[in-house]
């Protein structure tokens, strides 16, 4: 299965049931709609009532409506509140006590909906990670999951609160923006009718969910991500776990650099990802999974995130996952686009590897050296400046020499199996070349045996070379 | 007229040519100086010590 195929299939429940829950949610707010219209008609205000007192017969309407939501049981701390602050009785203020109320009778509908959408997704989540992981026979795992199992999970990731609290804080929002409207066509003394209404309530119900093919957004399509990746690995012991990005043309930095990356579900993860606040890979750690971090859906910038992560980590070369990764922050446009053609790479040509490997030791020593001399090595021969080299240079010049010396035999019949970065460092700088160091090596009129460096000596010119076969080092006579 | 090594090296390095028995000053001849850093093995700390006192002649 692709990685496009199993996120295909992760969601597609999910997707599904955010669908249905959308036409709900657009029943209970065509209903506050009509009920906004409704309370517009009902206390039939003029202009210049707004800044009034309310007159008795009114306050009696208002002590029987506080009654009445006393005993609907639809009275929250903050409502509670905003009834006990507005002590001074103005029909305006006391317009935007029975706005907030509309809300908040709808408020339980909706919490309830919210519930019933994410029992559901976590349970269809857990059952795929039940299926993933074999665990048909076994009973000491929950059958189903409960609300109570999950509710601590649907954290909404923008401003970091769980569920109940952020659905109170965007119908305030909400009955705010209402009033105000209620108002304003008071002000403006037009008669307050669905279109007025309609492009607002669109609006606060498209802050809850919103469900348009690619663009899914709104609170509950976050939550719903969320909740259906922690009810895939947190009921069970630790295991690895693989991080699945969908990519296409939307993916974002952090999403492609976590791209099938294997994390461990209850220990310990030291990891390289993109962040947009370095705006460069950075390192981080974390215990297990961390929803945003690791776990999608990822923020360090939010996005409407889809990738999610699967237990299924047996693919050709996973463990060369690690370095693909990290090799990607050094030198990116030398690897492969993706991970499945480095691995194939990599199994099927010995070399490869190696020569990746050194190329990700060779950038890490370039980048040393360019930011310590400026970009510049100096030419010790001439004294003069060489001009700045670039890495795509540096890099041919590096390979081209150590293709050339490997293999090769010295005078005593020592075989040439490596050459290091300072060595060729000074090839440069010394202007040494490899008609020099093949005398220096094979020609030589003179030797001196160390205890672990042979010093090869050819006319003006002097090489290390370590007993193992490493070139350490050379010197140049100047002439 | 001699060339004077201790002038040129900081004490880590007169330290390193103690080691491997090198006088700390020869006559002012690159010729006479080239055998004396051939005589040490060559690993990046010798190599350092050759730039410095090869420049400085």
């Amino acid at each position: 299965m692709t990685n496009e195929q199993l996120i295909q299939e992760r969601w597609k429940y999910t997707d599904n049931q955010l669908k249905l829950t959308e036409r709900k949610f657009q029943d209970i707010f065509k209903d506050i709609r009509d009920e906004l219209i409704e309370l517009f008609k009902e206390l039939n205000l003029k202009r210049d009532d707004l800044n009034k007192v309310i007159s008795s017969s009114f306050k009696r309407t208002y002590e029987r409506k506080k009654r009445e939501w006393k005993q609907n049981n639809i009275i929250t701390p903050y409502f509670q509140f905003l009834i006990n602050t507005t002590t001074k009785l103005t029909y305006s203020n006391v317009l935007k006590i029975f706005v907030f109320a509309i809300y908040m009778k709808y408020q339980k509908q909706e919490f309830d909906e919210c519930k019933s959408l994410l029992v559901k997704v976590a349970n269809n989540i857990y059952k795929q990670a039940k299926e993933d992981l074999n665990l048909k026979q076994k009973k000491e795992y929950k059958e189903d999951l409960l609300w109570k199992n999950i509710r601590n999970w649907a954290i909404i990731q923008t401003i970091n609160v769980p569920l109940e609290e952020y659905l109170g804080i965007l119908n305030q929002e909400a009955s705010d923006e209402a009033s105000r409207t209620i108002i304003q066509a008071i002000k403006q003394e037009v008669i307050l009718d669905e279109s007025m209404l309609s492009k607002m309530i669109e609006k606060q119900k498209h802050r809850l969910i919103s469900v348009n093919g690619e663009k899914d957004s709104g609170m509950l399509e976050n939550a719903s991500r969320t909740v259906g990746n922690k009810a895939y690995y947190m009921s069970f012991p630790n295991h690895v776990v693989r991080f699945v990005a969908e990519v296409d043309n939307h993916t974002t930095k952090m999403c492609l650099s976590l791209d099938n990356q294997l994390f461990n579900t209850k220990e310990w993860n030291i990891f390289y990802r993109y962040s947009d606040f370095y705006k460069d890979q950075h390192k981080f750690s974390c215990k297990g999974l961390e929803v945003g971090l690791n776990l999608p859906p990822i923020s360090d910038h939010f996005h409407w995130c889809r990738s999610t992560i699967t237990y299924n980590i047996n693919y050709n070369g996973v463990e060369y996952l690690a370095e693909y990764n990290q090799m990607k922050s050094l030198i990116d446009e030398y690897l492969p686009d993706n991970f499945e053609e480095y691995a194939e790479k990599v199994l099927k040509d010995d070399n490869y590897h190696s020569r990746m490997k050194n190329l990700e030791s060779l950038k890490k020593h370039f980048n040393k050296r360019f930011l310590m001399n400026n970009g510049k090595f100096q030419d010790k021969s001439t004294r003069k400046k060489l001009e700045a080299i670039t890495f795509d240079d540096y890099q041919l010049g590096y390979f081209n020499l150590r293709d050339s010396l490997y293999g090769l035999k010295t005078s005593d019949d020592i075989v040439i199996n490596d050459i290091s970065f300072h060595f060729y460092d000074r090839t440069l700088e010394r202007n040494i070349d490899l008609d020099e160091i093949k005398n220096a090596l094979v020609n030589n009129d003179t030797r001196q045996y160390n205890s672990d460096i042979i010093n090869y000596r050819y006319n003006y010119v002097n090489i290390g070379v370590s007993k193992d076969g490493n070139i350490t080092t050379g010197i140049k006579k100047e002439k | 007229m001699m060339y004077n090594f201790e002038e040129i090296l900081d004490e880590k390095e007169i330290e390193i040519l103690k080691q491997y028995n090198i006088p700390l000053q020869c006559e002012r001849n690159m010729d006479v100086l080239w055998e004396l850093l051939c005589s040490m093995p060559l690993t990046e700390e010798v190599e350092i010590i050759a730039d410095k006192l090869m420049d400085n002649l």
